[in-house]
């Protein structure tokens, strides 16, 4: 499974951090990133994707698979039973994802749309399984989701504001409505 | 941190409108991302998800998620809502939200909070939801990820059986999406069990079938023209459960779990798909399609792999060829991956030829840059070593360790101790080998290595090992400065056989010692602690190193480290405390270690990696040097035991038994079958031994399948022995029989039941349950002797584990005896006549620790064991106190002098007890050294029994 995922930028700043297995305090959880973006940072670009047995808080035996993109590290921490080369690519498929969505992303749209991004990766991971590879039915849930997102608070907005009148009005509803 | 106190301001106000509650908790989430504890504004989180709007549902959950555990006790309050959300699909109803928005939701939650009692009270829910006809795609693969994520933490809570037809129909929706969380599902559950889900083989294998064979792939789960490469990857993974699925599809045809009509016919599609995959996979220019399809094709290698000798030659050839191609590839991820699954494909039997060829590729590896390559490389190289190629590769490594950087040093110092000591044809070699670890790698060299190579050193005396290490030691220690653990094995092994080399020029004890001695100031307390006890033994050796030693003792027994001073302290004064004898036999050497089934150093091994590492199952196979070795030892060591008898005999008869005991060991030595005589019997057996020594009969062994009693009486120098073997267990036993060594001093005639004494290891005879076989043995002495026959007892269990018990008959020096009365006057003019070194024998005996004090009633028992017991005749008028008890006796031998007469030796004995200290002091004298010793002997231990 996929015990954590971390988005790090090149100055050790974490940018997303998803744990699917948690760690026992935020200060820990802290430590592990810090320890896995200096690893994944002393390793130059032609290294391969893959560092062994590095977090001891997650087990014995994992596996940090990274891929670096211009400012960014995005780090899967797996354990044995997931294919190597498979993560390698469902990170791809992550960050397509997410260049589609926010139109060619860049660090900056990590930082202010951070509730996307999380949308996007739940749609992809699901604790620390691989959910949906597949680009289109991953847009096509998170531009769902939006639509609901924005129906449901539009119609809030809608109906707070019919309440606020109706306040305002004294309770006469049918009269509002009416002269509507 | 002010912006918090700003969050904290906002989220106590109770009017927040839905913006400003959402903005709130996704500054909390923020915040927590970056490091700093949240421990306010969760009460916000739970007010999100209760809301019936989809908008702050969504928000409220994300952030549950994110920001709490399953076991914060904030999650019982929420418990409730979440299953409502799970259950009633049409509570969001009020907005436009499809139905299952929230459930999706909901369910998406439970999988990634980890919290075992939430995951508990909700899976009966989850599985509703995954099988329920109504729910959408989208939410049935949630459903069956999220079951995965609880069977995970509980593996009970899913069961098994009637699971499968569930599974079974999730695997035939045609939606890619729910078959690739459905085979997530799938393979889990089936790691936990593969028995369970055997008969979903032929689902998978259909499956892979469209993808592979036919493409038959929707748009858009094609991944840079790959038809989803994930679901290939979790049906292949699965199938590497069943890895005896080729073998039983061959003998049977079918089983009847799997779909009867069409056979093994999935099984012969399925050879066909990997045979594809393994074909017609090309590099690609791009990378990520590369990486796709090779992702599929290592794990269709790894199948393979599984499958070993059951599957076709063929594949097997393919995929070795095509390791060969990606360990040479410049591409880093692949060249990785190459060399992992060829460590992996190198355990199956015959692949060893072929992987040899790569070995000098696999070397530039070892010399990549990067940590991750290096690491295969270094792991590769482990399992391919073999004895013919290992110091070549063993070489290499030591050259590369003096490059290599601290990362990795560590493990390269593990894996060459392990192989050296693995595949040494020649121990010199290995210790050779880790003389050099040690000089280029000190620090890395860990305790458990230098143990080892002591152990090895001190097991295997034969040849010059010992002399040739305590020699190589000596040198490596001379200098003013080396590695710590340099002085430690030095001062160990010269110390135990630095005697060895004492003779040769500049190797003398007193050299040593000043070798050893000038690293004293500068060693750790460990280190001193190990130094002092081999000063001890230099200067038990040497007569010109006690001085030099002494003022070291005396100045460390007040050292600040315990262990030292105690050790110190001790030394110093042992030989005011002990007899010289004592004092000898304290510094004697060591034993030799007990061989364990897994030394430390695989352990250590096994604690870095795991257990699954190829690594690891290599360590643990014997090699054919370690079994060669193995034997020789054992061999060597019976063939020692037969020759150094008469020495081992001088501790007294209790001795042979202690042979039966690593006699015992031996056979665990080398790893056969054999049963040995555990060691909680032997002090029983030691016992009954020295019992039967004086008795005329008795039991001499016992345990759960045998019992072997005893009969003896003797005239004059002639004896007759009946030895019965009764079984005891609940089965008859098998190939039984007794093997008596024939020595010069017994002349000796056996009889016994048909089949007993036979020497071919398949004959024997068959010992019914509750009968006996019996042996007679007509014995005559012709020679002063001072031990004790050995029988060997042999057996097969109806089990069929074959049994082998060391004995020695109580045929001992006394039991030819015959009392002589002498005057007092005869006895003590012989006793003195009989003065000399060579023919008297003293030792001092202390009272057992339970025994009572020592009184007159327990001096008649002392005489009764001298009269009866040793069959001594005794001599009143010598004993004018209680506290001595003397006797006279007659050894008679069958052997004739030059005249014709009988030779006879005289033998006298004489006990003195000092009731003050408890002890007894035995001095014997005869004419003959041997004589003597052995009513030493005998005396000796009766009167410990006594």
């Amino acid at each position: 499974m996929i015990k954590g995922i971390i988005i790090v930028n090149n100055h050790g700043k974490p940018r997303l951090v998803k744990f699917y297995q948690s760690v026992e305090s935020e200060s820990l959880q802290q430590s592990v990133i810090r320890r896995v973006f200096q690893q994944v940072a002393a390793r130059p670009d032609s290294f391969c994707n893959y560092l062994e047995g590095a977090i001891p808080e997650w087990g014995d035996n994992i596996k940090l698979i990274y891929r670096h993109y211009a400012t960014l590290f995005f780090v899967f921490a797996v354990d044995s039973q997931e294919s190597d080369l498979g993560i390698l690519d469902l990170i791809q498929v992550f960050v397509e994802s997410l260049d589609r969505c926010f139109e060619s992303v860049c660090e900056l749209d990590l930082i202010f749309h951070s509730d996307r991004v999380h949308y996007v990766l739940d749609e992809i991971v699901m604790g620390g399984m691989v959910l949906e590879t597949n680009i289109h039915s991953v847009l096509q849930a998170v531009k769902d989701q939006d639509r609901l997102h924005k129906d449901s608070l539009t119609r809030v907005e809608a109906t707070e504001s019919a309440s606020h009148i109706q306040q305002r009005l004294g309770g006469d509803t049918s009269k509002w409505q009416y002269n509507w | 941190m002010p912006k918090g106190g700003k969050l904290n301001d906002d989220g106590s106000n109770p009017a927040l409108n839905t913006y400003k509650r959402k903005k709130y908790v996704w500054k909390l989430v923020y915040i927590h991302i970056l490091g700093y504890e949240v421990d306010f504004g969760h009460p916000e989180v739970l007010v999100l998800v209760r809301s019936s709007k989809y908008g702050e549902k969504n928000v409220g959950y994300t952030a549950l998620s994110l920001l709490m555990r399953g076991d914060d006790p904030m999650m019982n309050s929420i418990r409730s809502d979440i299953v409502k959300d799970l259950t009633k699909p049409t509570a969001a109803g009020k907005s436009s939200a499809p139905a299952d928005a929230a459930q999706a939701l909901a369910i998406c939650a439970i999988a990634n909070i980890t919290g075992l009692e939430l995951i508990q009270s909700m899976h009966t829910e989850v599985v509703q939801t995954m099988v329920a006809k109504s729910s959408s795609a989208n939410v049935k693969k949630k459903a069956a990820l999220c079951l995965l994520r609880l069977a995970r933490t509980n593996p009970k809570l899913v069961a098994g059986r009637d699971f499968v037809t569930q599974i079974a129909q999730l695997l035939q929706d045609r939606h890619l999406g729910v078959l690739t969380s459905s085979m997530s599902l799938l393979y889990g559950l089936a790691s936990q069990a593969p028995n369970e889900y055997e008969s979903l083989i032929p689902y998978a294998v259909h499956i892979l079938g469209m993808l592979v064979l036919k493409k038959a792939c929707a748009r858009e789960y094609l991944y840079y023209r790959t038809p989803s490469p994930w679901l290939q990857i979790k049906l292949l993974k699965f199938l590497q459960l069943y890895p005896h699925a080729l073998a039983q599809a061959a003998d049977s045809g079918t089983t009847p779990e799997t779909s009867p009509a069409n056979g093994s016919a999935h099984i012969s599609q399925l050879t066909n798909i990997i045979s594809k995959i393994l074909t017609e996979t090309d590099v690609s220019d791009s990378i990520n399609k590369s990486n796709a399809d090779h992702a599929v094709l290592f794990e269709a290698v790894n199948l393979i792999i599984c499958w070993g000798s059951t599957s076709q030659q063929a594949l097997r050839d393919g995929a070795m060829k095509l390791l060969g191609k990606f360990i040479s590839v410049r591409e880093p991820n692949i060249r990785y991956l190459g060399l992992m699954t060829m460590a992996k494909l190198a355990q199956l039997e015959g692949s060893g030829e072929s992987i040899k060829k790569h070995q000098a590729t696999v070397l530039v590896s070892l010399k990549d840059a990067d940590i991750s390559v290096r690491r295969r490389a270094l792991d590769l190289l482990f399992v391919m070593c073999d004895t013919d190629n290992a110091e070549r590769i063993v070489d290499e490594l030591v050259a590369h360790l003096v490059i290599a950087d601290a990362a990795i040093r560590e493990e390269m110092v593990l894996k060459i101790a392990i192989l050296a000591e693995k595949y040494a044809t020649d121990l010199r070699w290995y210790v050779d080998t880790i003389l050099k670890l040690i000089s280029i790698s000190g620090d890395h060299v860990s305790d458990a290595i230098w143990h080892r190579v002591v152990q090895i050193v001190t097991n295997h005396p034969q040849g010059d090992l010992q002399a040739y290490t305590a020699a190589t030691l000596l040198v490596a220690a001379s200098p003013r400065r080396c590695h710590e653990t340099t002085v430690r094995v030095a001062a160990y092994i010269l110390g135990e056989f630095g005697f060895l080399i004492a003779e040769r020029p500049g190797m003398s004890g007193e050299e040593q010692f000043r070798i050893l001695h000038q690293h004293w100031t500068t060693a750790d307390p460990a280190t001193r602690a190990i130094l002092v006890s081999s000063y001890a033994k230099l200067a038990n050796l040497y007569e010109e190193c006690r001085p030099l030693v002494a003022p070291v003792f005396a100045k460390s027994m007040n050292n600040v480290d315990v262990e030292i001073q105690q050790r110190s302290a001790e030394y110093a004064a042992m030989r005011e405390a002990f007899s010289p004898e004592a004092v000898e036999d304290l510094l004697r050497e060591m034993p030799p270690f007990e061989e364990k089934k897994q030394s430390a150093l695989e352990q250590r091994l096994r604690e870095k990696e795991g257990d699954d590492s190829a690594a690891v199952v290599k360590a643990a196979r014997p090699s054919a040097a370690e079994r060669k070795r193995a034997a020789q030892s054992a061999a060597a060591r019976v063939a020692e035991e037969i020759q150094s008898r008469p020495q081992t005999a001088d501790e007294g008869p209790a001795s042979p038994m202690r042979n039966g005991a690593t006699g015992g060991n031996d056979s665990e030595f080398d790893r056969s079958q054999k049963v040995g005589i555990p060691k909680e019997v032997i002090p029983a057996m030691r016992k009954a031994f020295s019992n039967l020594c004086t008795s005329p009969s008795g039991v001499l062994f016992e345990n759960a399948l045998l019992q072997v009693g005893v009969k003896h009486e003797y005239v004059g120098a002639q004896g007759r022995i009946s030895v019965f073997f009764g079984n005891l267990s609940k089965a008859p036993l098998s190939h039984f029989r007794a093997d008596v060594e024939e020595r010069d001093h017994l002349k000796m005639q056996k009889q016994g039941t048909q089949g007993l004494l036979d020497s071919d290891e398949n004959g024997g005879c068959t010992v019914a349950v509750r009968t006996q076989a019996k042996m007679l043995l007509s014995v005559e002495v012709v020679a002063p002797f001072d031990d004790a026959p050995a029988m060997r007892v042999s057996f097969v269990t109806e089990e069929g584990e074959y049994h082998e018990y060391p004995l020695r008959l109580p045929i001992v020096a006394t039991c030819f005896m015959e009392p002589v009365t002498l005057e007092a006057g005869a006895f003590m003019q012989r006793w003195r006549s009989l003065e000399g070194q060579d023919r008297e024998c003293q030792e001092v005996v202390k009272a057992p620790p339970n025994a009572p004090e020592i009184d007159e009633e327990y001096m008649d028992r002392i005489a009764s064991i001298i009269t009866n017991g040793l069959k001594f005749g005794r001599c009143i008028g010598c004993d004018p106190t209680p506290w001595t008890v003397s006797g006279a006796a007659t050894f008679r031998t069958a052997a004739k002098d030059m005249n014709g007469n009988n030779i006879n030796v005289g033998c006298l004995v004489r006990v003195e007890a000092n009731p003050q200290a408890g002890a007894f002091r035995v001095t014997t004298r005869t004419l003959h050294p041997l004589c003597s010793k052995a009513v030493k002997n005998v005396a000796l231990v009766s009167i410990k029994l006594a």
